[in-house]
């Protein structure tokens, strides 16, 4: 894919008043955190998503490291009707990384907003800025022997919380619903107000980290997935490290087993007998994260066909599907709720179980169990090089967790990506009673006919899922504003009523969710 | 195995490290403090969890000589799946210990051609 060479301006501002905006912000934060030449920027505009970079190439980017340098951004993008699209780490891989949802939008940079606030180890809780990245949080409770676990999505070492949690991404132990464990934030408003939700506004209060909901409207969800604030600090529940930590798979080996397996999982789940978010990988989600490429196997063009994934789970013993969970807990604990599990399964009569005993060191065990157990590695991205090429984007629908729901969701993301020559690289994150059905939808991006295809499916798939009555929990950048459009027109509409109350002038991150006041009008 | 065909990509890669090669051979991008305590650092901490031999997910790197220069294109740019860095997350002075590092590691017969840098 080739780069525009023209000028990036943020949409409807000229250059005069862009480079008057420039000078404010050099002014406020040095020379060094504004970066505006290309050699600068090129990292930020680096995506995986089926269109050019340059369509969604910053003007600028910004790096701040106080929170009044933060409100001191937005009053001088406020002025100049500067929109800036706020990043943390910029990790958000095949959602869109650091580039901005809109071309020319100014990336506020809070990378280097990166300090341990505090952790309390008694109550169980940490306080971070939103440049924290998980491996500096891990290396922190290690070097100080807190006893705490962290749950964290699979690019773990190098994304962040703060990044993860606004996106509501999830992770793969007991705390893996990560929204659900944040408590307490501090955000910077459209008008440079500084925000704290919960009992973050109390005066002297010490239980900013412990109770969520404080007093009146609990807001803290309206700043995820938006482009209402800026967060700037965030807080959240991290679990004490067990004694034992268990972690299995069990393998299957037939497609259609997956309505067993889910219905056979959830009660074990809802009961709390297994905690964690438990993930069902299908075979080419674990050929990918075991380092079996495409290539290996067949170099026709066009989707893998079932003969060779069977030839694939004959070569290595994988399933076709691959159940990952743990137990957590005393010894007594663990030997009480393996004995329910193992029952279980003994019950269904069909998977093979495997502990970490007979595993060993083998991948994908290995990733998995330390996933699980809030080890980061980033063993996942070997899931790139199965077709190769750089293209990637997560299709990721809730299902309900109920076994017929997960076949029929399997069944026509497969038929759909066949179609384009695609393959059905998938896993299911269970959560008690619904699941993640996460989809990687795998290209070459350097194949500008490939990338076309991709871009087609996404949206078929989009098409016909909501067809079904299912909708995805999260999108790319690119896919955004038609995911809106499947969460109904009176959803839209509040949205668009709370921003222009807290954002007037649309500075924030116009478009991100399909929230932007200067394209969106009522139905 | 065949090594992946990215012809598109690579010319951009070669025309951005023409372009930057030149740029970084005047004068560092911009002056800061460094991000990273030591290029071991770096390399445990980021690099190493896709490009140490044992990991496999990305090329080996280590024991090859590569200089700051190339890394830094690679590092700034990404390539294929490998995401980029901006100096915000990886500054230049630590992809210049980061090169001294990898020199001073063994090197390592090559990995079956095909993986992302």
């Amino acid at each position: 894919m080739t780069e525009a060479n023209e000028v990036v301006l943020p949409r409807g501002v000229s250059a005069e008043e862009f480079g008057k905006a420039l000078e404010k912000f050099r002014a406020l934060l040095g020379d060094a955190n504004v970066l505006s030449r290309p050699e600068q920027l090129v990292a930020y505009g680096k995506i995986m998503m089926p269109v050019e970079n340059a369509a969604h190439a910053p003007s600028a980017a910004l790096t701040a490291t106080t929170v009044e340098q933060v409100q001191g951004i937005v009053r001088i993008c406020n002025t100049h009707k500067i929109p800036i699209y706020a990043i943390s780490t910029g990790r958000n891989f095949g959602y869109g990384s650091a580039a901005p949802v809109q071309r020319g939008q100014v990336i506020l940079d809070l990378k280097k907003m990166n300090k341990i606030i505090k952790v309390d180890a008694e109550m169980c809780y940490a306080l971070v800025e939103p440049g924290v990245t998980f491996q500096q949080l891990y290396d922190h409770i290690n070097d100080n022997k807190l006893g705490l676990m962290l749950s964290f999505s699979a690019p773990s070492a190098i994304a962040g919380p703060v990044g993860n949690t606004m996106d509501r991404g999830v992770g793969y132990t007991p705390y893996g619903e990560h929204f659900m464990m944040q408590c307490g934030m501090e955000v910077v408003l459209a008008n440079g107000d500084v925000y704290r939700t919960g009992m973050g506004g109390v005066q002297g209060s010490n239980t900013w980290q412990i109770f969520k909901w404080g007093y009146g409207p609990t807001l803290d969800g309206m700043f995820t997935q938006s482009n209402y604030g800026i967060t700037t600090k965030m807080g959240f529940w991290l679990m004490p490290k067990p004694p034992v930590f268990k972690p299995f798979e069990v393998i299957f080996e037939n497609e259609e087993d997956i309505v067993e397996i889910v219905d056979i999982l959830r009660p074990l789940r809802i009961s709390g007998t297994i905690p964690n978010s438990v993930v069902i990988a299908n075979i080419l989600w674990e050929a990918g994260s075991a380092h079996l490429r495409r290539a290996d196997y067949i170099t026709e063009p066009g989707h893998t066909p079932d003969s060779v994934l069977r030839k694939m789970q004959d070569d290595t013993g994988m399933g076709a599907w691959n159940l990952y969970a743990a137990l957590y807990g005393t010894q007594e604990q663990v030997d009480a709720d393996w004995r329910l599990v193992a029952a279980a399964f003994r019950k269904l009569g069909k998977g093979r179980i495997v502990t970490a005993e007979d595993a060993g060191d083998t991948q994908p065990f290995k990733y998995r169990a330390e996933l699980m157990s809030g080890v980061p590695n980033l063993q996942e991205f070997g899931l790139y090089n199965w077709r190769g090429g750089g293209g990637s984007m997560w299709f990721a629908p809730v299902s309900e967790a109920r076994g017929s729901e997960c076949r029929k969701q399997a069944a026509l993301a497969k038929r759909i990506l066949h179609k384009y020559g695609l393959d059905y690289v998938a896993e299911f994150i269970v959560a008690p009673r619904d699941m993640h059905h996460v989809i990687d939808v795998l290209y070459n991006r350097t194949d500008p006919e490939e990338a076309k295809r991709a871009d087609a499916c996404f949206n078929e798939l989009l098409d016909e899922f909501e067809k079904e009555g299912y909708a995805v929990y999260r999108v790319n950048t690119r896919f955004q504003e038609r995911v809106a459009r499947s969460y109904g027109p009176v959803k839209r509409d509040l949205e668009h009523a709370i921003k222009r109350a807290v954002d007037p002038n649309n500075i924030l991150a116009p478009g991100r969710c399909g929230i932007d006041l200067a394209t969106y009008r009522k139905t | 195995m065949k090594p992946q065909a990215n012809t598109t990509a690579s010319k951009r890669i070669i025309a951005t490290i023409s372009l930057l090669s030149l740029l970084s051979s005047v004068t560092p991008l911009h002056a800061q403090e460094r991000q990273w305590r030591s290029g071991e650092d770096l390399y445990n901490k980021v690099c190493g969890y896709c490009h140490k031999p044992e990991v496999g997910v990305g090329t080996v790197i280590q024991g090859r000589g590569l200089p700051p220069e190339y890394l830094t294109i690679i590092v700034r740019n990404g390539f294929n799946a490998m995401p980029a860095f901006p100096a915000s997350y990886v500054d230049d002075a630590s992809i210049v210990e980061l090169a001294k590092y990898l020199a001073n590691l063994p090197a390592i017969p090559p990995a079956p051609a095909g993986a992302t840098p």
